[in-house]
């Protein structure tokens, strides 16, 4: 079809236009929105925008990803320092999938992610997003305000993974600031290195997933707030006695009935059956054998 | 008596805005889940008006679901790349205004495979642009143009409530058909049959 006249898109059945919308990358969808206040009052009115996932991500790069329904389309905006990148956009993909970036400058990049943040949020009509990654270090400074931020347009986040940035800032006041103050729906990564034994950030109970993978801090008091369904443990300050009264009570269901698999780290298995299973009926399985834990 | 449900020879009779009839195979209109909810399982007793649509633009549609009859059944869009050569003359054949009457129809017809082909046309029309660059190649509505958009969307339910008394008008009759005696009966479905436009089961 040759049409060289703009295409008088409004004009078409609302079922039509949903149908356009829904073959459009959320990208376009944003873009289109910000022609003017009647584009932005029909995107408005689309219903599909729950399929979509989206992602926050303060890392080195603050970036806004947003997957589309079938999969096939994944959608960033990366904020960049460089003023030339402003408004490019980067394709990558392959076999049906695409990538696309939109690179956009400002001087003040947090500020500009938070007025996309809010934009995306609106447009899309969503109170929860997919994922918010943080590395806590990353924006030291600011910090405090993005999660202030996350906190006034985000009643939650369905998943959170927490990072550090290599070298070691102490981040343990922030890291505890988000914990206390994001809702965190299913699934929470923690690989931030906290250096207080006494970290006073709150762990979201009723997750399906919790890793914490520098878990020095956790001791017994906190072993016993942990209340979710998959949870993974490196180090630890429980002692052997501890993890012995933790298994008992888990046993008889007084404590954790969420928790259907845990895995922790320890010297040995042997060493663990001597000191802490030694009153415990228990059964060794073969690693070999694979098996399914329904969740 | 041949049901139209399950021939696709039988042939209906479609009136267009111009007052115009014209035949549409049972199979071609069995894409129309508007037809479905409507006729299907009743038939029709005189030509089915699709009075908001004219001819060109009812028997471009009907062109593509006589040409689709015999793909596979509809699951989901495909991507525009797949398209036969045939599904590309067929879009590119049209002008503009020829493309909107289409969806229009499509839609009202809820042809799910014209309409997602129509849109997804559209979609690429705006793929990968900025808003400046979409301001080139779409135009919005003026406050005028919207008002008469209204108007059209209520002259369409108007039309929709003509169709779905048609409808109903119909069953009726085919009840009252039934309570005739056999002889009157047969004759009354043979010159129905033979004016080709409707035939049903009355069994």
């Amino acid at each position: 079809m040759n049409q060289p006249k703009p295409f008088p898109i409004l004009r078409l059945p609302y079922l039509a236009i949903e149908e356009v919308f829904k073959a459009m990358h959320p990208i376009e969808i944003i873009n289109f929105s910000m022609i003017s206040k009647r584009a932005k009052s029909t995107t408005n009115q689309m219903t599909f925008y729950s399929k979509y996932s989206i992602e926050f991500c303060v890392d080195e790069e603050l970036r806004i990803e947003i997957n589309g329904t079938d999969e096939l389309v994944t959608c960033i905006y990366l904020m960049t320092s460089d003023e030339k990148m402003d408004g490019k956009t980067e394709e990558d993909g392959g076999h049906g999938y695409i990538q696309r970036t939109v690179f956009k400058y400002s001087k003040d990049p947090v500020d500009e992610w938070k007025q996309l943040c809010k934009y995306v949020l609106e447009i899309f009509k969503r109170q929860t997003i997919d994922l918010l990654r943080m590395t806590i270090g990353a924006f030291v400074g600011q910090n405090v305000s993005i999660i202030d931020f996350l906190k006034s347009n985000l009643i939650s986040v369905d998943g959170c993974y927490l990072d550090r940035m290599r070298e070691e800032k102490n981040v343990d006041e922030h890291t505890a600031y988000l914990l206390n103050n994001i809702t965190i729906n299913a699934k929470l990564f923690f690989h931030v290195n906290i250096k207080n034994e006494n970290f006073d950030g709150k762990i979201p109970k009723n997750l399906q997933h919790l890793m914490i993978s520098h878990s020095e801090w956790i001791g017994y008091e906190k072993l016993l707030e942990i209340d979710s369904k998959y949870v993974i443990l490196r180090n630890n300050r429980i002692t052997n006695g501890e993890w012995n009264s933790f298994f008992k009570k888990w046993i008889a269901m007084e404590t954790h009935l969420n928790l259907k698999c845990l895995k922790l780290k320890f010297k040995s298995l042997e060493e663990f059956k001597e000191l802490v299973l030694y009153d415990i009926p228990h059964e060794v399985v073969d690693e070999g054998v694979k098996r399914v834990l329904n969740m | 008596m041949t049901s139209p449900a399950s021939s696709s020879e039988v042939k209906y009779l479609i009136e267009s805005s111009e007052g115009n009839t014209f035949d549409v195979s049972g199979a071609a209109l069995r894409q129309s889940n508007t037809f479905n909810a409507m006729f299907l399982n009743i038939g029709a007793d005189g030509p089915i008006p699709f009075t908001d649509y004219n001819e060109a633009t009812l028997k471009k549609v009907f062109e593509y679901c006589e040409h689709s009859v015999n793909e596979e059944n509809y699951s989901g869009p495909k991507h525009q790349d797949d398209l036969s050569k045939w599904d590309l003359n067929f879009f590119n054949e049209m002008d503009q205004k020829m493309f909107i009457d289409v969806i229009n129809a499509s839609n009202f017809l809820d042809i799910e495979r014209l309409t997602s082909y129509c849109c997804e046309r559209i979609a690429r029309m705006l793929r990968g642009k900025n808003t400046q660059e979409m301001i080139k190649v779409i135009t919005l509505p003026t406050a005028e143009e919207l008002e008469a958009k209204q108007k059209v969307e209520e002259k369409k339910a108007a039309a929709a409530k003509k169709v779905a008394e048609k409808a109903a008008e119909t069953a009726e009759k085919t009840e009252t058909l039934e309570e005739l005696p056999v002889q009157q009966l047969v004759q009354t479905t043979r010159n129905k049959l033979t004016r080709k436009y409707l035939s049903f089961s009355n069994e």
